[in-house]
């Protein structure tokens, strides 16, 4: 019976945690621009962060280190400055855009500036990492986070026709805008697949203290979860793409994503897609905060964690205060959060092969792993899609800047 | 043997990627352009029918119209002089529902909402044509 709270627990903390600003902005864009056609996209990117959470609770669950402790191990602590600068400062960016998030979803419901709330909602994360444990930072803001299932309502209240919806789950090439296309694809690869995703849930581990038998549980929640958390994001898209294309309607503002609920819900569907984002948004600003002071803090070896006092992980705690403050410093300066999103997911998707390589290196090395390594069809679903984001945001990102 | 499969898979990609680079610059500035101010008309029309069955705030859909009329105006900056005329009368009008939402003036939406679908439907065909 513990087991299976354990996982209705990690299952629901999954699908509530799964949205944030980049899965929400990249799905409503596409949707909006190309219909069903990139839903394709949800699903690769949703696939890969399966395998790559059940990779890293597994990894840790058998190390007894997290990704980032064993990286800097394994390869020295020159060769983990690379990602340490890369995954960081693109996270950092990527937080930037989820306190945006949250301003905007104030601003929706009160009509004062996005930048006004900066500072606010800046101090509400510090705060909550300051006072709050693990635990209810992770199950707490996750389970409130169960609010995004009203896309999943929506879509069906609307009459998605699951056929076509199906039909776009495999790839096709449009037959205009292609370079905004592939550029849309490749930042719900960015939104699907972000480092701090994978970093956080292997600190989670260590923090929850888990050993070899919480294998069976990890891996159900991570396929069980992961497939509901992207069945959330292709429901933004789905609703999207019936509310705005038929309109003409580009999203270039989260301004116009609010709308996406009102046809359906009327009054109520504003005001839940204003608490789904701010809740959403808050959630994630909580993890990524959360996730850059463990990859500094494990980086350099200090003591870290958040179920002991922070005084008594002092350099551990000053690192997430410094990270929320310059966050909210960049809230401030009022850039454009859809345009924001996009970019940074698009350099997540491009940084993607230093975060991702070594750890699969890790995964295969029977140092850490023993014989729970991965098998050659694990392996190859990382690599490939790995290898496809970079390319894309290679290819697809100088172009959107120039295009902009 | 792996690792050249990843390189092959990759080098594909990049020619491919490099195709969707060629495409990318086919259009046309005013059919771009007449596409964007398609999406603004729309918008502007859903927030304005939205804002009229009070599904949404007041102040956010003076703000929304706001940003749409000043997305307007960036816009003919830049766009060719062909739209700009259809591209100007849409950027009124939506001032116009602007000016209603802020007065609370239900009936006053009428007259700019119907300016708005008159403006948007000759800039749809140049969004379609790729303009003339």
């Amino acid at each position: 019976v513990k087991k299976l709270l354990e996982i209705a627990l990690g299952i629901v903390t999954s699908v509530g945690g799964f949205l944030e600003i980049g899965s929400l902005g990249t799905a409503a864009q596409a949707g909006a621009q190309f219909g069903f056609q990139l839903t394709w996209a949800v699903a690769v990117g949703t696939l890969c962060l399966m395998f790559l959470v059940e990779m890293s609770g597994r990894f840790t669950a058998v190390s007894h280190h997290t990704i980032v402790d064993a990286m800097r191990e394994r390869f020295g602590f020159d060769f983990f400055l690379i990602p340490l600068v890369f995954v960081g400062l693109v996270t950092l960016l990527v937080l930037v855009a989820e306190i945006g998030g949250v301003c905007l979803a104030l601003q929706l419901v009160t009509g004062i500036s996005f930048p006004w709330f900066a500072v606010p909602v800046g101090f509400a994360v510090w705060l909550l990492l300051w006072k709050a444990t693990f635990g209810v930072i992770e199950e707490g803001v996750s389970i409130l986070g169960l609010v995004t299932v009203v896309f999943v309502v929506a879509a069906f209240a609307l009459h998605a026709p699951l056929r076509e919806v199906a039909a776009g789950l495999v790839p096709s090439l449009p037959t205009a805008d292609r370079a905004q296309y592939w550029f849309i694809a490749v930042s719900i690869l960015g939104a699907s697949i972000s480092p701090y995703l994978f970093y956080f849930y292997s600190s989670g581990a260590i923090e929850d203290r888990w050993d070899e038998g919480y294998l069976g549980i990890n891996r159900v929640v991570a396929a069980i979860g992961m497939t509901f958390g992207g069945v959330l994001s292709a429901a933004v898209l789905v609703v999207a793409a019936i509310v705005f294309q038929p309109r003409g309607i580009r999203i270039e503002r989260y301004d116009q994503v609010a709308l996406i609920l009102t046809e359906p819900f009327g009054w109520w569907g504003f005001m839940l897609f204003a608490m789904a984002l701010g809740i959403a948004c808050f959630g994630a600003a909580l993890e990524i905060t959360l996730a850059l002071a463990y990859l500094v803090a494990q980086g350099l070896g200090w003591t870290w964690g958040k179920n002991v006092r922070p005084r008594q992980a002092a350099r551990f705690t000053l690192v997430y205060t410094v990270i929320a403050a310059v966050a909210t410093l960049l809230v401030l300066t009022g850039l454009e959060p859809l345009k924001l999103t996009l970019v940074s997911m698009a350099l997540t998707a491009a940084t993607l092969p230093i975060a991702v390589i070594p750890f699969l290196v890790l995964m295969n090395d029977t140092h850490y792993v023993g014989t729970h390594g991965n098998g050659w069809f694990g392996n190859a679903v990382v690599l490939v899609v790995t290898a496809l984001a970079f390319v894309l945001a290679v290819v697809s990102l100088p172009l959107e800047i120039a295009g902009s | 043997m792996g690792a050249m499969n990843v390189g092959g898979i990759a080098a594909v990609l990049v020619i491919a990627g490099l195709g969707v680079a060629g495409c990318g610059g086919s259009e046309t500035d005013a059919k771009q352009a007449a596409q964007r101010a398609v999406s603004w008309a729309a918008t502007a029309r859903m927030v304005g029918e939205a804002w009229r069955a009070g599904e949404v705030p007041d102040r956010y859909a003076a703000r929304t119209l706001q940003a749409v009329r000043q997305s307007l105006r960036e816009s003919i900056r830049h766009a060719p002089s062909d739209i700009t005329p259809s591209m100007q009368h849409l950027a009124d009008a939506v001032g116009a529902m602007e000016q209603a939402v802020k007065r609370r003036d239900q009936a006053a939406l009428v007259d700019p909402l119907r300016a708005v679908e008159d403006a948007k439907a000759p800039l749809a065909r140049a969004a379609k044509e790729g303009g003339r």
